[in-house]
């Protein structure tokens, strides 16, 4: 029931094509059930549900990280918004996020099981992920390293036009400061 | 011979856990009572008041090589003294012997309050009586995974000399 949650917010975040690996028991999200998705572009992203907090804790929480971003705070994940522009679905009984990857490598204490990971959609290579998540993906510009302390973008004060975000792979992140049109 | 030096080294292991485990219980009450009669008393003063995460712990904090990359899980989320935070970064990452350092680094960004001072005492003895509740009952869990066990172990070998020093500073 998890998986099928889980693959439901995936399919609700990102466009085909993408990977999809169901994650379990990972300390680092206090044990709550995820998800990794690499994208077509290859941008790695964490799925997440979140079963006993209200709407109102979680929406605080997201208000916070996204100001936080667009104000070039590093270390903080890049929140995912659907094509109607929300960082949060309700599926079933709780509520799924997706955000950027931030830890290097997989938590030693998680579970991966082989058999939940999958392709899902085709190979089309103009597949684009949604919202402003696009933006970051095609937009992409890489400024500097995570050594920095704080990565402003291009153009603070206009968020519609300039995007901070975390690009990362299965070795490593980098924190991104990129410019919009 | 080896098989009996193997369970001699087992029993000096598992003597040396016991006393650990009595330590932790004996300091944890001491440590409740202090910080009981602490919580009582009424502050006058007032805090400063940041976003904090509220759940800082080496699990949630991510580094690249040695540098900073970043955290995770923002559950605990918080518009509240920066106390809380602090407490958790000192215990967790150096002990309570790196408090003045990272106090005297912070306080170069933010000055702290005097309640703000005390908060962190209080908070630092609310955490380590959770996390050595948390690690003395998941010990007893008998299916619990080796990797999981020796985090338990390490944590309470880790805080057990803030413990004796906090209860003072209360």
């Amino acid at each position: 029931m998890t998986i099928h949650q889980l693959r439901q917010a995936a399919e609700n975040f990102f466009v085909e094509p993408y990977e999809f690996t169901a994650i379990g028991n990972s300390t680092g999200y206090s044990g709550s059930q995820m998800a990794q998705v690499i994208d077509a572009q290859g941008q790695i992203w964490c799925v997440r549900l979140w079963v006993d907090e209200s709407i109102e804790t979680l929406r605080f929480m997201h208000r916070v990280l996204q100001h936080s971003v667009a104000q070039g705070v590093c270390g903080l994940p890049h929140l995912v918004q659907n094509e109607t522009g929300d960082s949060l679905i309700a599926i079933d009984s709780c509520w799924a996020e997706a955000q950027s990857w931030i830890p290097p490598k997989l938590d030693p204490w998680c579970t991966v099981a082989q058999a939940d990971k999958s392709i899902v959609g085709g190979t089309h290579p103009q597949h684009r992920l949604r919202s402003d998540c696009r933006r970051t993906t095609t937009n992409r510009n890489f400024i500097g390293s995570l050594s920095c302390k704080h990565n402003k973008p291009a153009n603070i004060g206009d968020s519609s036009s300039s995007v901070s975000s975390f690009q990362g792979d299965a070795n490593g992140l980098c924190c991104n400061s990129v410019g919009g049109k | 011979m080896e098989n009996e030096n193997a369970r001699t080294r087992n029993l000096r292991l598992t003597s040396g856990k016991e006393a650990l485990i009595n330590m932790w219980q004996t300091q944890l009450l001491q440590l409740a009572e202090a910080l009981e009669s602490q919580v009582t008393k009424t502050f006058i003063g007032s805090t400063t008041s940041v976003v904090c995460h509220g759940d800082l712990w080496p699990d949630h904090t991510y580094f690249q090589d040695a540098q900073f990359s970043g955290f995770v899980d923002f559950g605990a989320l918080n518009y509240t003294s920066p106390a809380l935070d602090l407490a958790q970064l000192i215990i967790h990452f150096g002990g309570w012997q790196t408090a003045h350092e990272a106090l005297s680094t912070y306080t170069q960004i933010l000055p702290l309050t005097k309640q703000d001072h005390a908060l962190i005492t209080q908070f630092v003895a609310w955490d380590l009586i959770h996390e050595g509740c948390w690690a003395l009952q998941e010990l007893q869990k008998e299916q619990l995974p080796e990797i999981e066990q020796q985090a338990h172990w390490h944590n309470l070998r880790f805080l057990l000399p803030s413990i004796n020093v906090v209860k003072h500073e209360l």
